[in-house]
């Protein structure tokens, strides 16, 4: 081999253009979304009334989940947390089948503004906490650093061993999602 | 005293300028596509959230260059990663030329730091000693890597045919 033949290998080793158009255009809105005209304080503000208010709902439609809620949920990211007071409509007896499908439909549905949820090959996730009757995942979503946190509940159905529906989620950041996992292993 | 964020339009021209390496860095480091993407993205957000400006364009292409290098070492060893199933699906890169994919099945092979001093050396033109400097190095280290990663290659091709009439 010659260095022609190497430099002719990472020569076509370059990023395809539409691709690196893409991705710019990702970067530039990530960064325009990070600088929206709003005071960090406020920020806080919005993201514990919204978690307080939604705790209120959650505890009022099942005892006992505002209390996970608090437990899981971090006190203050950017972007609002959605509580489904009788569970998401993709309720399944599998938990892979529910988490799966509320993945595509959140995809599908754009039910976070602009941020989806990665599928390649498959979607990333891990099972943050694992409980016979609740589960804590977060998946990896396209744009770098965040993460899709969705909780899980197990819903008595008939006489069945129960339902599984995911009943809140939030985007957090890759940090918080190390700083869970650190906490979590600690207990 | 303090620096504005990069504008818009900076931060584009930089990714226009740079991306292409960055994004080589990456993927010779990753050896797939989705990560060497999430890494070299990584990269120049934290090229946004420098406090200082870069003193001139080489300042520029070597601090890239650290940081893309560190990025993949970090996400290398991150959870994410070692919990993720189905890697060997992801390494499969896209060729044109099926020499070009002859050399990257052997360039891949080497270890990482063989295979990031292969890249700064034979493509980018750098020095051993300029590697060095860069990444904080010992010079004779360098040295032993490229040394190391041209006699793999060569024995290598050279088991397999390549090359021969």
């Amino acid at each position: 081999m010659d260095r022609r033949e190497l430099n002719k290998m990472f020569d076509a080793l370059a990023p395809d253009p539409q691709r690196e158009r893409e991705l710019l255009q990702k970067l530039l809105q990530d960064d325009a979304r990070r600088k929206r005209p709003m005071k960090n304080w406020k920020r806080v503000v919005v993201g514990v009334a919204a978690a307080a208010l939604l705790v209120t709902a959650a505890t009022a439609a099942a005892p006992g989940l505002g209390e996970r809620l608090l437990a899981y949920f971090p006190a203050y990211t950017e972007h609002e947390l959605h509580e489904i007071d009788e569970g998401h409509r993709t309720g399944a007896f599998s938990l892979e089948d529910t988490l799966f499908t509320f993945l595509e439909k959140f995809n599908s549905e754009n039910m976070e503004d602009g941020i989806t949820v990665k599928r390649e090959n498959g979607f990333e996730y891990m099972i943050l906490s694992d409980g016979e009757n609740s589960v804590n995942v977060v998946a990896a979503c396209t744009t770098p650093g965040d993460k899709l946190l969705v909780v899980m509940e197990r819903k008595e159905y008939e006489e069945t061993t129960g339902l599984w529906q995911v009943t809140a989620y939030q985007i957090i950041d890759g940090k918080t999602v190390d700083k869970m996992i650190e906490d979590g292993s600690k207990n | 005293m303090a620096r504005a964020a990069l504008s818009q339009e900076e931060l584009a021209g930089l990714y226009r300028r740079r991306f292409k390496m960055v994004y080589q860095i990456c993927l010779v480091l990753m050896k797939n596509v989705p990560d060497a993407e999430d890494a070299a993205q990584t990269v120049f957000r934290k090229a946004l959230e420098r406090a200082e400006p870069f003193r001139d364009p080489e300042h520029e292409k070597a601090w890239l260059i650290v940081t893309a290098r560190n990025e993949c070492k970090n996400q290398l060893k991150h959870w994410w990663r070692t919990r993720r199933a189905g890697e060997e699906a992801l390494e499969s890169l896209a060729w044109e030329q099926p020499e070009d994919r002859a050399v990257w099945d052997q360039v891949a092979a080497l270890p990482k730091p063989q295979r990031l001093v292969l890249y700064l050396h034979y493509y980018q033109g750098y020095a051993t000693g300029e590697i060095a400097d860069m990444l904080a190095e010992n010079p004779s280290t360098v040295r032993s890597r490229l040394a190391q990663a041209r006699r793999k290659l060569k024995l290598k091709l050279e088991e397999e045919g390549y090359g021969q009439a």
